[in-house]
């Protein structure tokens, strides 16, 4: 029996709450050049299917009469899986920033959109991100959402209330030493925790330095003193959190904030599981706006509904393809994209 | 009713109607510009789709790129207006008697009303009266709240291709909201003929005969796949609703969206038709 939800009617039925935006599967990965010829390296392939892909190459070259020492180029250059990772992270989470003619900032774009008209104005100011399980994709959904909403001319504010795993000062570049858990330590104001980032109009808040609890920061009158103090001063403040089901941050987040996203992922998670979050925010008055499915396959699979991501019917047909020819023209430069945030969660 | 439609015509409109007589069509939404979206790519090609714009019987066109979403930042409305003039002189000079008229396709967007407001999106044939407004394919969104910031600027919204959106062609009472909100439904000439599969076609020929949609237009991109075809489409809907109905739809709307009137609402038409069954 398969237990994960499979298409856009599922979620919404299951859930019984509108679905704001589907965000596709993003599909770069990364080049290396084996002797001249380039091997493409999806960022789902396993090792084995890397290790396929590399042997094919090798051998037809071995097989060569008059064979000249392999070389091997990677683009681009890699130290170590970290820098990788990190990488990876930054174009992720940045898409919308760096890709504005894609897909993916275009299914952004949208929700930005569905939650502007999703919700009387002024009332969706502190918008809180949250998922069933970890590695849902939460935090790339954070950071693309609050760089869409800055590009429209909204000022934004990323806080980071992932205290477990912080993340958001990864993708935007900085450091973590001071954010928002200096300021309850009264190491510093609010304002000198505050810092700019590289999209006009949006600024982040990090988490800062561990804190051995961080439900009880959460549920505290300083913390929701400190957030009224920014809704003030911005008109969007998009919180990224802990995954629904195994702590309780995000429940004590989504009774403080006004309204609440729930992504769940493409073929991974379960109706079980996505109404017990669903539910669980529920409970303590959560106003949860939607479901963002993020990582949806452009092609075949079960969301065959969605499959169509060239908007087929659209007219883009026509657009894509060139865009895309362009891209890989120039696409010596960075081919890492699509991070497996998973990984981060899961060890 | 044509008659009070023709009455209210000014006397350049009037003779303009007398030497083309009745079956020249206006197309409010055409991607025919080169090299700004995903229709043409170059002049030449702009050039052969206006071609078979003009093949097809239709004399004036809205160029419609699309604005915002994935265009942001590119197509503003002083391009559009400078690429209109330049295909108008192109077509004079090639001997096409055809002519485009500045407008957009504009992705919903909460900044809309702004961008108005700063000349940054176009309102169809640049007349400050209809907005042609694409919903997103996937996903639904309640726009009430937009068509009422609109109306406040003395603006109707026409939405494009209902019956093509898998998700927006189901929620019924939501069009008729928006309806209700001033909103006008264009359906594709290429859905009432098949083009966009069965479901589109069903969606299409329901919003006509039940007078949901008050116009017709192509939506042309290029001549692959998607070329125009008003011709074949009035000769359709007269057959299936009555020649009045087509009469209504593809020329005496869009003619009045065209110059800035009021559209006639269909359902008056073919109210006694209503019986969508049996016309697909």
């Amino acid at each position: 029996m398969d237990y994960r939800l499979r298409s856009i009617e599922e979620v919404s039925s299951v859930l019984g709450i509108p679905v704001l935006g589907v965000v596709p599967t993003m599909t770069e990965g990364q080049t290396i050049t084996i002797h001249g010829q380039r091997i493409w390296f999806d960022l789902k392939d396993t090792l084995t299917n890397a290790y396929q892909k590399i042997r094919s190459v090798v051998l037809s070259h071995i097989l060569q009469p008059k064979r000249k020492p392999i070389t091997v180029t990677t683009r681009p250059t890699l130290d170590s899986k970290a820098t990788f990772d990190k990488q990876t992270l930054v174009v992720c989470g940045q898409q919308v920033r760096l890709k504005p003619k894609s897909i993916i900032a275009e299914a952004y774009r949208t929700i930005r959109t569905a939650v502007f008209f999703g919700v009387p104005k002024d009332k969706a100011k502190i918008i809180l991100i949250t998922s069933p399980a970890s590695s849902d994709g939460k935090t790339t959904c954070v950071s693309n959402l609050a760089i869409a909403m800055a590009q429209a001319g909204q000022k934004t504010l990323i806080l980071d209330c992932d205290f477990r795993k912080p993340m958001q000062h990864n993708i935007f570049e900085i450091d973590n030493k001071k954010g928002i858990s200096s300021v309850f330590a009264g190491n510093i104001t609010l304002d000198e925790a505050i810092r700019c980032s590289s999209v006009e109009g949006l600024d982040i808040l990090t988490c800062g330095p561990e804190v051995p609890n961080p439900s009880e920061i959460l549920n505290s009158e300083v913390f929701i003193k400190t957030l009224q103090e920014l809704s003030q001063r911005y008109d969007r403040i998009i919180i990224d959190s802990p995954p629904a089901t195994p702590v309780a941050d995000s429940q004590i987040l989504g009774a403080i904030c006004e309204i609440t996203l729930l992504v769940v992922k493409a073929e991974k998670s379960t109706r079980r599981v996505s109404r017990q979050a669903l539910d669980s925010l529920l409970s303590v008055g959560a106003h949860v706006l939607g479901v963002i499915i993020n990582d949806v396959p452009r092609s075949g699979g079960h969301y065959g509904y969605y499959a169509n991501f060239e908007y087929c019917n659209y007219g883009y047909n026509d657009y894509e393809p060139s865009e895309k020819k362009k891209e890989k023209q120039q696409s010596l430069e960075p081919v890492i994209e699509n991070a497996s945030i998973g990984s981060f969660y899961e060890n | 009713m044509i008659q009070s439609v023709n009455d209210s015509l000014t006397e350049t409109e009037k003779i303009r109607r007398d030497t083309f007589g009745q079956r020249k069509y206006i197309d409010i939404h055409c991607h025919c510009l080169p090299a700004v979206d995903d229709g043409p790519a170059t002049m030449s090609d702009a050039l052969t789709l206006c071609r078979a714009l003009a093949d097809d019987d239709i004399e004036t066109v809205i160029a419609t790129p699309h604005q915002l979403g994935r265009f942001d930042n590119s197509n503003s409305a002083a391009k559009i207006r400078e690429d209109v003039s330049k295909l108008n002189e192109e077509l004079k000079s090639s001997g096409i008697d055809l002519t485009v008229m500045p407008g957009g396709d504009v992705r919903v967007d909460e900044r809309i009303c702004q961008l108005i407001e700063t000349d940054k999106v176009l309102t169809l044939a640049d007349g400050g009266r209809y907005i042609l407004l694409e919903l997103p394919h996937k996903i639904f969104i309640d726009i009430e709240q937009l068509l009422i910031d609109l109306s406040h600027l003395g603006i109707q919204a026409v939405i494009s291709h209902p019956e093509r959106h898998p998700v927006l062609e189901k929620e019924h009472k939501t069009l008729m909201k928006f309806i209700d909100q001033s909103a006008y439904l264009q359906v594709t000439a290429g859905s009432l003929l098949g083009d966009f599969g069965i479901q589109a076609q069903k969606a299409a020929w329901h919003f006509i005969s039940s007078g949901w949609a008050s116009l017709i237009a192509t939506d042309s991109h290029s001549l692959k796949g998607r070329g125009p075809c008003m011709k074949a489409t009035f000769k359709q809907i007269s057959g299936k609703l009555g020649e009045e109905t087509a009469q209504l739809v593809c020329i005496e709307n869009p003619l009045r969206l065209l110059t800035g009137q009021d559209m006639t609402p269909v359902y008056s038409m073919s109210a006694g038709r209503c019986c969508d069954e049996a016309i697909l």
